[in-house]
């Protein structure tokens, strides 16, 4: 049973001495290095930003939304692994400081990126809210506070498989409660949203352990955080260990019927909808579209609005190369006959993903800077570094390795 | 009987020259023909399948699929095997509908000879409402029934199929096997492994019985039954005592 008590070590040892290997990689890749620079400037730009707002500027309102999605999104590393339902279901009950431990790390972990944000806010609350230090400091123990309840009110969840209900009455009470506390009510409505959260918490979610354990949504979580994990480390190297999620966007479906019927199309309709479906292509390909949209919006209007959308495809570009190993994740021999389309249909996919996404932020700097020039540029500047950079670049890697 | 589809001469081969798992096989598949490759686990039935498929290169040897081999044209010499595997392997994101049409472009069905043959196939398997279904809901049955869709949807000359029952419900193993006899008769050969041997006895034209790597007998039921003088001996029989190393034939 001693080795019970130590499995948390255990496994918290193994998976970050497997983090760091990824971590130093990233540490040290051109992506990290696009992200210091948006950083340093991001900074810069923030502060100046800052000084021209006046004290009427919804700050409360800003810091509510972040901070609610901040607190109410409550992942949880567990360390389990599959195979723990068959060796260490039998021995659940003593794996109540396993999990103890799990919640403590969690804490620790959602609350040093509270930690991270609240300071990020902290020259624009004092510029517009309040510029006492106690009152920020306050705030800050109050989210933390709050954080920990959602940690134990997740925990609870895992008791039950179906639990939206409970999830929507603490995501409201969660941004309710930030909202109050940002905004400086009167202290009675401090006090009746802390009665509903006490009185919700002793008459639905502390009950809720009178379930069984549902171990497979405490797998699915830890198995969604551990891709999240591998998805980031897989942008600047190939992470083996790396299985997908899916999720099927049937609305997106239509768009891979524009290629026809025929061997020719085989990988193009594949890949096509491997990147709408597959892991987090879309995602990656569509928050970086939106990221460098509101740059732009918030960036000095004219040349920036070119580079920041040459920047952002850039990103893209650099983490999609990956969706060309996707067809050798499977041993299936099925479209073996029209592997000699396999690389040039794997190139027009890419690039005409990132063409799609250059042609959006034209779009936006046509919108934002409305001059046609700087459209233009943006554009045709655009189209020739994706095709420069697909069709040398990718396509040697493509040829030299076989995998990406 | 017809021509062979499937010639294999003195193959040898395996996964490293150092490590041989294959000896000197010579065997041959008839067009409408269904043949059964029989032997214990790790006795080279994967390895076998491995190499007709050109998963593999044979040490020593040759294997022809309608008179030619996989160096003389690989596309064609693929494009004749439907392959069946024993472990199902599906990509997450497609749909069955998506397996089966992308694995139809991908062998040159024309979309019309594909509309067609698709509804039957889909029936025979309990399969028709669950077309926009993926792999992640699919149970082991289900995703099995999805490598024998793709495989009888292209109507190849040869069929390859590797352990096909386990994990199908008995209408599947059924509508199987009915295929199997349907396609038999209009000309395909079959190349069968298995270790359900009534099944086996009952379905199958001939034997070719597998041990550490080498061909310890082949034949008809028939001549199985003569070779070792006796004339009622079932395959299962015959089976254990040739995986017991018994070498009935020298009887």
């Amino acid at each position: 049973m001693e080795k019970i008590k130590q499995l948390w070590m255990v496994r918290r040892g193994e998976f970050w001495q497997e983090a760091s290997r990824y971590l130093k990689l990233l540490g040290n890749s051109g992506f990290m290095f696009s992200l210091y620079i948006l950083i340093l400037g991001g900074g810069v730009y923030y502060q100046r930003w800052i000084k021209g707002l006046s004290s009427d500027f919804p700050t409360e309102w800003i810091l509510t939304a972040v901070f609610g999605i901040l607190v109410f999104r409550t992942p949880l590393r567990t360390f389990l692994k599959s195979a723990d339902l068959v060796f260490l279901l039998p021995v659940e009950k003593q794996l109540a400081g396993y999990f103890r431990q799990a919640l403590i790390y969690n804490g620790l972990l959602q609350g040093t990126s509270i930690v991270f944000v609240w300071a990020i806010a902290m020259p624009l609350y004092r510029h517009t809210v309040s510029s006492d230090i106690m009152g920020y400091l306050i705030i800050l123990v109050l989210l933390f506070a709050v954080k920990a309840w959602n940690l134990y009110a997740v925990w609870q969840e895992q008791h039950v498989l179906e639990s939206t209900l409970y999830d929507l009455l603490r995501g409201f009470l969660t941004i309710v409660f930030i909202g109050i506390v940002l905004f400086k009510t009167p202290w009675w409505a401090v006090v009746i949203v802390i009665l509903a959260i006490v009185v919700l918490t002793l008459s639905i979610i502390q009950p809720l352990s009178k379930h069984l354990l549902k171990w497979d949504k405490l797998l699915a979580g830890e198995k969604r955080q551990l891709e999240r994990f591998y998805r980031l480390a897989n942008m600047i190297t190939d992470v083996p260990k790396m299985r997908n999620r899916m999720k099927p966007r049937r609305w997106l479906t239509g768009l891979t019927e524009l290629y026809g019927y025929g061997q020719a199309q085989v990988f193009k309709k594949f890949y096509l909808k491997t990147f709408i479906r597959s892991g987090e292509y879309l995602g990656i390909w569509f928050r970086l579209l939106l990221i460098g949209i509101l740059l732009m919006i918030l960036l000095p209007k004219g040349v920036t609005s070119a580079i920041v959308a040459w920047v952002f495809t850039y990103l893209t570009a650099s983490q999609l190369t990956a969706l060309y190993n996707e067809y050798f994740a499977s041993s299936s021999t099925s479209f073996t006959l029209s592997e000699k389309y396999l690389k040039s249909s794997f190139l027009h996919i890419y690039s005409t993903v990132l063409l799609v996404q250059m042609v959006i932020f034209s779009l936006f700097a046509l919108f934002i800077s409305r001059s046609l020039e700087i459209a233009g540029i943006t554009l045709l500047v655009g189209l020739a570094l994706i095709y420069a950079f697909t069709y040398s670049y990718v396509k040697r890697k493509v040829n030299k390795t076989g995998t990406v | 009987m017809g021509k062979p589809i499937l010639e294999v001469e003195h193959l040898s081969g395996g996964y490293s020259r150092k490590a041989q798992v294959l000896h000197d096989l010579n065997f041959h598949v008839n067009q409408g023909e269904l043949v059964g490759l029989v032997g214990l686990n790790g006795a080279g039935k994967s390895t076998t399948i491995k190499h007709i498929l050109g998963l593999l290169e044979p040490t020593e040897g040759v294997i022809k699929i309608a008179g030619q081999t996989i160096q003389e044209d690989a596309d064609r010499y693929r494009s004749r095997i439907g392959y069946i595997p024993e472990t199902p392997s599906l990509y997450e994101q497609l749909t069955l509908s998506e397996h089966l049409e992308l694995t139809a472009m991908a062998y040159g069905l024309k979309k019309e000879v594909y509309e067609k043959r698709l509804p039957g196939l889909l029936e025979m398997f309990q399969m028709t409402n669950r077309l926009k279904w993926f792999p992640a809901h699919f149970s082991k049955g289900m995703k099995q029934k999805v490598m024998i869709l793709s495989a009888f949807l292209v109507e190849p000359a040869l069929y390859v199929v590797d352990e096909p029952f386990v994990g199908l419900d008995p209408l599947a193993i059924q509508a199987l096997l009915d295929l199997m006899v349907e396609m038999k008769e209009k000309g395909s050969g079959i190349l069968m492994s298995t270790h359900i041997l009534s099944t086996a006895e009952q379905y199958c034209d001939r034997f070719i019985l597998l041990h550490q790597g080498k061909i310890a007998m082949q034949g008809t039921m028939e001549e199985l039954r003569q070779k070792v003088g006796d004339p009622k001996i079932t395959l299962h029989d015959l089976y254990v005592a040739v995986a017991k190393g018994e070498e009935p034939w020298k009887k």
